[in-house]
């Protein structure tokens, strides 16, 4: 888009840049759907422990992005780093285990699973993060749940389904949680809940990638922003800043 | 017919179910869970049958037989999984079923190699040889009621694997959703590839208990293979229970349609599945298209 941006975009504003080595770096990322050109160059830092809002309007490459960051679509040009090693090309299988999980939109909950094994089918320890994170500690988290274990994953409520998504995510002990569509469709109070888990979470040192349509929402809860338009980073910078900056977000989301 | 008769036939109809629900269930879970329909099941049980043969004759044992062949026989569907199958689940039926009456040709092909064209018998155990009196004339061979109580504990143990391990849940996730598993950190892969060999072994473990009771012969696979599929389609694709139910149906229909009505023996079956999807169109336990 434009220049200035484009160079926040590599000296990011304010303090010392963080001192942690990324945990998933993406550089020059690509990818394609049949014909179409949906990223076209995207670069990503996540820090440690850092959260990171994926903005932009429908369409623009949000959840292609998600997608290829944890291997669901291979990047058709491009690398992706975890811990500084080559992740690129990786199945979705191998970078899970190296500490990212999804929640997806729609939450892709298993419908032929109750709840409990929603939560344990795919649990594993070992994020080195804090204490690991099991059945007791999502339960206390998402007190609903509990109530509901034994019932088919599908007979919940949205907001019970994505608290069901975020909390077998959690089960796998992950570094860094990409969130997609985070709180779409849920009642203002179910969003609300979602919202004070995903700091929780933050408070915790996970990072996470927050792609949500409430701006004003994701933007005081994450420390960076990244805005995607026709799959390229069209602004990189500090959620405060961008919070700030009601022309530019008129511009970049049309809001 | 009178009442022993009947009782007898009742056996040997629910003995045949459970036979064939081994071979049905193989089929409906690699075509529930990896959506590949694979022609060559039916092959897996004529070698499991053959497998039978000449291992009996080896060790003198079929226990140690069944066990030798189901082992041998998991390994095969590893190696066919990793080598064929696994191209085949993104691809359409058309390629599958290309794919697949291929692999029949070529498994009719080293059995005639290896074991030859001729017509085999395997001795039922001494120890399970006898009989056992129904009624004051009428006998039932031991063997027969040995293969139901095996097929009922492999049946029960694989409801328990699916239904109670971890690795059940994971194979339901997968078969769920293939990328919501992986994206966990489940090697879909991986489990397609034990799915695959749990098809193959228990489809070669009916043709092993079966040997005795029948012969051993070429081609042998390619009946159970149709009535398989018949089982998939009443009880409705994917289904577990449903290939359950269906194999009883199938087993016990087919049985009595040779004894009551020989001439159109050979149609009963299709009656019963036309019958079935009539009142049912997506199977007894098939969720509605």
């Amino acid at each position: 888009m434009t220049g200035d941006m484009m160079t926040q975009a590599r000296t990011p504003a304010g303090p010392a840049p963080p001192p942690l080595p990324p945990l998933l770096a993406a550089r020059d990322l690509h990818a394609h759907y049949g014909g179409h050109h949906v990223l076209q160059g995207i670069d990503l830092d996540i820090a440690p422990g850092e959260s990171l809002a994926l903005l932009g309007r429908n369409g623009m490459g949000k959840t292609t992005t998600v997608r290829t960051l944890i291997g669901l679509k291979p990047a058709s040009h491009g690398t992706i780093l975890i811990d500084g090693r080559s992740a690129t090309g990786l199945p979705p299988h191998r970078i899970a285990r190296l500490g990212v999980a999804l929640v997806p939109e729609g939450r892709g909950i298993f419908h032929n699973l109750t709840v409990q094994e929603n939560l344990y089918v795919a649990a594993r320890g070992g994020s080195g993060l804090g204490h690991r994170w099991d059945l007791d500690r999502v339960l206390a988290l998402f007190p609903r749940l509990a109530e509901r274990l034994d019932s088919p994953g599908t007979r919940l409520s949205g907001g019970e389904q994505q608290m069901l998504a975020i909390g077998r995510a959690l089960m796998t002990n992950p570094r860094l949680l990409l969130l997609d569509e985070a709180t779409e469709g849920l009642a203002p109070r179910v969003r609300g809940e979602i919202w004070s888990v995903i700091r929780t979470l933050k408070a915790e040192g996970v990072a996470t990638v927050i792609v949500d349509k409430d701006l004003a929402q994701v933007l005081e809860t994450c420390d960076r922003a990244a805005i995607l338009v026709k799959g390229e980073l069209a602004f990189s910078g500090r959620a405060a800043a961008l919070a700030a900056d009601r022309a530019l977000q008129r511009r970049l989301l049309g809001v | 017919m009178d009442a022993a008769a009947f009782l007898v036939q009742l056996l040997n109809g629910v003995q045949s179910g459970f036979l064939l629900f081994l071979v049905a269930s193989g089929l409906t879970l690699v075509f529930g869970i990896m959506g590949v329909i694979n022609l060559a099941h039916g092959a897996f049980y004529m070698i499991g049958a053959y497998l039978a043969f000449w291992l009996t004759g080896l060790t003198g044992n079929l226990l140690l037989a069944v066990v030798i062949g189901v082992a041998a026989l998991a390994v095969l569907g590893v190696v066919i999984e990793r080598l064929a199958i696994g191209f085949l689940y993104r691809r359409d039926h058309l390629q599958q079923v290309l794919l697949t009456f291929g692999l029949i040709l070529v498994l009719d092909d080293l059995q005639r190699l290896i074991w030859g064209s001729d017509f085999h018998s395997v001795p039922v155990p001494d120890l399970l040889s006898g009989s056992v009196a129904l009624t004051t004339q009428q006998d039932y061979p031991v063997y027969r009621l040995f293969v139901s109580g095996v097929c009922i504990l492999v049946a029960l143990g694989m409801f328990a694997l699916i239904r109670h391990t971890r690795l059940g849940m994971r194979i339901r996730a997968a078969a769920a959703n293939r990328e919501m598993a992986s994206a966990l950190g489940l090697d879909v892969g991986r489990l397609f590839t034990l799915v695959f060999a749990l098809g193959v072994a228990l489809a070669g473990f009916a043709g092993m208990v079966a040997a005795p009771i029948g012969a051993v012969y070429p081609g042998m696979g390619d009946r159970i293979l149709i009535l398989a599929f018949v089982i998939v389609v009443i009880g409705g694709i994917g289904s577990v229970k449903g290939a359950f139910a269906g194999a009883m149906l199938v087993g016990i229909a087919d049985t009595f349609g040779r004894v009551l009505v020989p001439e159109v023996a050979s149609m009963v079956m299709y009656a019963v599945m036309a019958a079935v999807l009539v009142w049912r169109p997506q199977g007894l336990f098939g969720r509605p298209a």
